[in-house]
């Protein structure tokens, strides 16, 4: 059960990300990569919901976090391609526009998770474990 | 279409791959940590530099072969199980807990991620262009 959550949340996931990455180009280096960059905002403020709702005891039965966390949210947002692609534009010569990226990534990716737990927390009513 | 199957299958591989990794690695890193280092989260950064250095190889081929089947292959191994595998927003999750009790952990795993990653990433991406 918790496997076959796993397998379907990852699937959905980078299926969603790869069809974003079809409908939406270019943005790829040596352009600002705005899919991956959005995708992983959009992910990392779901997952601080997601933690901050599991936390309190508020997601649907077993298949609620293996499913959420780890296979829609886990494999919808990507490293490995914020990594690539960071390298792409320092290698393409961009190297202001990669360092951009990176920062902003990582920065943004915090405040991103921060903001969901914050409005998790609210819609649960009291404030919620902040562990991972 | 055959492509987009293809990315769904390996994208919930890669997403099950984690988990087995996790399942390994976690409790072996907190048999063995000490200290404040218990906090740092071993698996995810294991799992994203890995992913990073096997995406890197795999761009750097579909950068060189542009021909249908190595983009195809770039899709479903690269977009479908390693943009799986690896995760941003996990990382990011543990950065915002770090942050809010231990900031040394966090200096180190959010500049150890990006530096191991970037570099390895970088020796993939020139590996991968002399397949």
């Amino acid at each position: 059960m918790t496997i076959l959550a796993i397998v379907v949340g990852g699937g959905i996931g980078a299926t969603l990300r790869y069809l974003l990455g079809l409908g939406l180009a270019p943005s790829t280096p040596p352009d600002f990569p705005w899919v991956t960059f959005v995708i992983n905002m959009v992910g990392a403020f779901a997952l601080g919901a997601v933690m901050t709702l599991l936390a309190a005891h508020r997601l649907p039965g077993p298949w609620g976090k293996p499913f959420l966390s780890t296979g829609l949210i886990g494999g919808f947002t990507t490293w490995s391609h914020f990594i690539v692609e960071s390298d792409q534009l320092i290698g393409a010569r961009r190297s202001a526009i990669g360092i951009v990226y990176l920062v902003v990534s990582i920065v943004g990716g915090v405040l991103a998770a921060a903001l969901g737990a914050r409005l998790a927390e609210l819609r649960v009513g009291h404030p919620a474990g902040r562990r991972a | 279409m055959w492509v987009g199957i293809g990315v769904f299958l390996a994208g919930g591989l890669g997403a099950l791959s984690r988990a087995g990794v996790d399942a390994l690695v976690k409790p072996w890193w907190s048999a063995r940590a000490t200290g404040s280092s218990k906090a740092f989260p071993a698996s995810t950064f294991l799992i994203n530099v890995s992913g990073a250095f096997v995406l890197g190889i795999v761009t750097g081929y579909a950068v060189k072969n542009t021909a249908a089947g190595a983009q195809d292959f770039a899709a479903v191994v690269g977009v479908g199980f390693l943009g799986a595998y690896t995760t941003f927003s996990t990382e990011e999750w543990h950065s915002l807990g770090l942050l809010r009790k231990n900031a040394a952990v966090e200096a180190f795993n959010v500049l150890g991620s990006l530096c191991a990653s970037l570099v390895l990433a970088a020796l993939g991406l020139w590996l991968g262009s002399l397949l």
